[in-house]
């Protein structure tokens, strides 16, 4: 029986695209809208433009409807597609006190200046099916304006909530508690992870840019590796704020070389707190109560506490006798927190491996071979072919497998 | 591109008319940035550099390290072949040689070895002995050979820098005594120029050999590890071992192709039901073109 | 011409702006073939595809600074104004910085300023990360093999046995004091050496180069 080649591939992998031509809907079925999913699959979007690292909430809509809803998948395709793009410049930093806030909360005080502003959230709701459907839609949940957006907040249309809230981390600086922020030095320029690769020990900037895009799965796994006593010292095991809300996006005016506000994007903040022991040079013992950080794009706020929770266990010493535990050792956590690369290799095992498999399989088949005696020689295994020298390598260059005279076809 | 995006926003159409993709995909301030570090590559030849690697839109662990490579290199003229595995027709290589046609105009694609100017493999190097004017590009998982003997970056950098490579004889040494010989098998250690350790990326041993002074350029891409690291032609390349174990090729025993009845190529087996193994050419192209001047299979 | 053409220092912006006649996709890509395969095969000299037009000197060397330096790296410049208006047409174009010389990820210097000093003046890396050296670019009179010059013996990766290759107008003592420098190897620095007809030859640092004194 004659063997044919595995040919085929190209017209494989054609028709396998063609399947994907064609979704799995029913007559009349409708075809899902972009806006359909940046409004009402909007954590969705959230979670695609935070792994992807690119603020463009109609890409990432497209994405997911793209597809088909793998929302590691859509945040990959977003991320792939930064690749084609010119980077143009830079923003100015900006602080999340400049926020408009939609959502503010502090487990540490029960009152803070500003208040405890719940916004639109499911916390403290009862996870049952509404089997109604009959939630209305609100524009103004989408509102531009500061006053239809506030007005959203209050549906009993009592005052309207301030856009502006006071951190709560500043009045903590106020009590003397907390060590006022550092100056940011002018020529100090953060390591950019998009464009030079990760180096150990890596930087503050660099760790909280790789946890920013983090897969939320696996950062969520770490942080919890640590609160729940696996290892990690989160010294920051308390809320002082978390605040949702629109930043704005500034960057400097070509012409003017003033500041100019261009357009704003939805973040989420949390700033997480605690007593880190301290002791001074004279050996005198101190509370210092320090910050972790944690910021995502959209309103994923399970994501930015657990980043906030890594930011704590990173910056913690780690232990000096054995391993440091995973939530607190910098490659573990940045090596394998990327949704991108982890789906990427994972999923890579389903590409064929015959080479490698097969190198390995003829060394097992050639012990066992010299082991039953069942060898086709009874020399030295080294020459293949009939006649050829031993196949070492020399100085003199390859010897390599003789190969004739190159085929050529017809 | 328009400025007024907000308009053009929240349909497809819309989106079609401000988003687009540039030459070859990536953009080219990626290009200068995966330029400068082949070039630093070849002058530190065996060293991995490290860059800013880019995703693509193959995932990550399926070849964007060489691809990033390809597509920097690439421009009109130039003849693109891609294989996995030694096949031309893998599916993976199909799609990654799709992804070159569809974003570089002017770049042809190729089956045939010897018309390409640039080859970008998974884990093999084509038989047909390559010339100086083309470019091998090796798509590589694990660009840190000790990292076997080392989990941590920080310190297999440490070892590199200072040449510090004891661990790694000892766990040579170690497979010796308690296997008889060494058992790596494909992606075997390397020396270059007498100074790095080198992964070859997981090529069969039976490769190996043919990195050394080889006429060509090679490249080697690791996209997820964010490395890259180059051999250039006429650089010496040495496999690890020991005077009294030396480093063996992968045997056939006889076994010959299939389809052209080649014995001087790799073999790759696949079994039947019964147990037995059936030996084919494990590069494509080459076989086909041995069966094309047989003119018939060699057993019907 | 768009905000965003203005807001970035890249080829593509400025060059529907100012009609550069080097395109920033296809001559930046032919050029860095050309580029690699000089670094390939040290010694052996290659023909450049284009030329930098208006660009104020040596419009080739433009063309290789245009292809290579962006706004994530630095060059430091020998101190003469003709390399200062290179310097800045290529700014213009690929908003680089300046940096200090033993600082600067490239170097631009005349035959002459590759004295003996400059070995031991640029960015050598280190056993960590060798690649964090400078590249040094040197604008030689020329690269034609009948222009006669220094005789250097070759050895190393990518150079065959025997290859010699003839520079002019660069003093001997920059050759052996690079000898010294790169014996320290991985750390070191890589040579690019482009004449004002489009030649260009380039030594990496792997390259032992020993200068041949001229016959009397």
């Amino acid at each position: 029986m004659g063997y044919t080649a595995v040919k085929g591939g190209a017209e494989a992998i054609a028709a396998a695209e063609r399947l994907l031509l064609e979704l799995p809907t029913e007559a009349g079925e409708l075809r899902v809208e972009l806006r359909q999913v940046r409004h009402q699959l909007k954590a969705s979007v959230d979670k695609v433009m935070a792994e992807g690292g690119v603020y463009a909430p109609d890409l990432a809509a497209l994405a997911i409807v793209q597809t088909e809803g793998d929302l590691m998948e859509a945040a990959f395709m977003l991320r792939a597609y930064r690749s084609t793009l010119p980077r143009l410049g830079y923003s100015l930093p900006v602080a999340d006190r400049e926020m408009r806030v939609i959502r503010r909360i502090s487990s540490a005080f029960r009152d803070v200046p500003g208040g405890q502003v719940l916004g639109r959230t499911r916390d403290y709701t009862q996870r049952l099916f509404d089997f109604t459907g009959t939630a209305a839609g609100s524009a103004a949940l989408n509102a531009a304006t500061p006053e239809a957006a506030a007005a959203s907040l209050t549906s009993d249309g009592s005052d309207a909530v301030p856009w502006y809230l006071p951190k709560v981390s500043d009045a903590m600086r106020a009590m003397g508690v907390m060590d006022q922020l550092p100056k940011p030095s002018d020529d100090a320029e953060p390591f950019d992870i998009t464009r030079e690769a990760l180096r150990f020990p890596a930087s503050r900037p660099a760790w909280l840019q790789a946890l920013a895009r983090g897969e939320s799965g696996a950062l969520l796994a770490l942080s919890y590796s640590s609160i729940r006593g696996f290892g990690g010292i989160a010294n920051h095991g308390t809320i002082a704020e978390l605040r949702a809300g629109d930043l704005p996006l500034q960057v400097v005016h070509p012409l003017t070389g003033l500041p100019v506000t261009i357009g704003s994007f939805r973040a989420t903040a949390v700033e997480m707190t605690g007593n880190e022991k301290t002791k001074d040079a004279a050996g005198a013992k101190g509370d210092r109560y320090g910050l972790s950080y944690g910021i995502v794009f959209g309103q994923e706020e399970r994501k930015a506490i657990a980043m906030a929770l890594l930011d704590s266990t990173l910056q913690a010493q780690a232990p000096v006798e054995g391993e440091p535990p995973p939530a607190a050792d910098q490659e573990m956590v940045l090596y394998h927190s990327d949704g991108v690369e982890s789906l990427g290799f994972v999923e890579h095992l389903k590409l064929p491996h015959f080479v490698t498999f097969g190198s390995g399989l003829q060394a097992t088949l050639e012990r066992s071979a010299v082991a039953s005696g069942a060898a086709l020689r009874e020399e030295e295994p080294h020459s293949h072919g009939p006649g050829d020298e031993p196949h070492t390598h020399g100085a003199d260059g390859a010897k390599q497998p003789s190969h004739g005279a190159v085929p050529t076809a017809g | 591109m328009t400025t007024d995006v907000r308009e053009a926003a929240g349909t497809v159409a819309g989106l079609a008319e401000t988003f687009s993709y540039n030459y070859a995909f990536l953009d080219e301030l990626s290009k200068k940035a995966i330029r400068r570090a082949i070039l630093k590559g070849v002058a530190i030849p065996g060293y991995q550099v490290p860059f800013g690697s880019r995703e693509l839109p193959i995932a990550r662990g399926w070849g964007t390290g060489g691809l990033q490579i390809t597509l920097s290199l690439v421009g009109p003229g130039d003849v693109v072949k891609v294989i996995d595995q030694g096949a031309d027709d893998g599916v993976n290589a199909v799609n990654i040689r799709r992804l070159v046609e569809r974003t570089s105009p002017g770049v042809e694609t190729t089956a045939d070895t010897s018309a390409a100017t640039i080859i970008q493999t998974r884990h093999r190097i084509p038989e047909e002995p390559l010339r100086k004017d083309q470019v091998l590009v090796f798509q590589v998982p694990q660009p840190e050979p000790l990292r076997s003997v080392e989990r941590r970056e920080a310190e297999t950098r440490r070892m590199h820098g200072e040449a510090d490579y004891s661990r790694m004889w000892v766990a040579l040494y170690e497979d010796i005594v308690q296997n008889g010989r060494v058992t790596r098998t494909a992606g075997y250690p390397v020396v270059v120029n007498g100074r790095y350790i080198m992964a070859p990326s997981p090529i069969p041993k039976w490769d190996i050999p043919r990195l050394n002074m080889a006429p060509h350029l090679s490249l080697f891409g690791a996209g997820r590890e964010k490395r890259i690291y180059a051999v250039p032609p006429l650089t010496s390349v040495t496999p690890l071992e020991f005077e009294d174990y030396p480093f063996q090729v992968e045997q056939f025993y006889g076994q010959t192709c299939l389809r052209c009845g080649s014995d001087t190529t790799y073999l790759v087996a696949n079994p039947t039901e019964t147990g037995t193994l059936r030996y084919v050419c494990s590069d494509t192209a080459w076989c086909d073109a041995a069966l094309a001047t047989k003119g018939e299979e060699v057993r019907a | 011409m768009t905000i965003a053409d203005l807001m970035t220092g890249s080829a593509a912006g400025l060059h529907r702006q100012f009609q550069i006649a080097l395109d920033p996709v296809r001559d930046t890509q032919a050029t860095f073939r050309v580029v690699l395969n000089a670094l390939s095969w040290p010694g052996s000299v290659w023909r450049l595809p284009t030329a930098a037009a208006g660009a104020p000197a040596n419009a080739w060397a433009a063309a290789v600074l245009i292809t290579l330096l962006d706004h994530e790296t630095t060059l430091a410049t020998e101190a003469l104004p003709a390399l200062a208006e290179l310097a800045t047409f290529v700014r213009q174009r690929t908003s680089h910085s300046p940096a200090a010389l033993d600082r600067a990820d490239f170097v631009l210097v005349s035959g002459e300023g590759a004295d003996a000093t400059l070995p031991g003046s640029v960015a050598l890396g280190s056993l960590s990360y060798p690649e964090e050296s400078a590249t040094v670019i040197v604008l030689v009179p020329s690269l034609d093999p009948a222009a006669g010059g220094l005789q250097l013996g070759l050895a190393g990766p990518g150079v065959p046995p025997g290859l010699t290759a003839q520079v002019a107008g660069i003093p001997q003592a920059f050759w052996l004091a690079r000898t010294a420098v790169v014996s320290a190897y991985p750390c070191g620095f890589d040579l690019v050496l482009i004449d004002d007809e489009g030649r260009i030859a380039a030594f990496p640092r792997t390259t032992a180069i020993t200068p041949t004194p001229e016959e009397a």
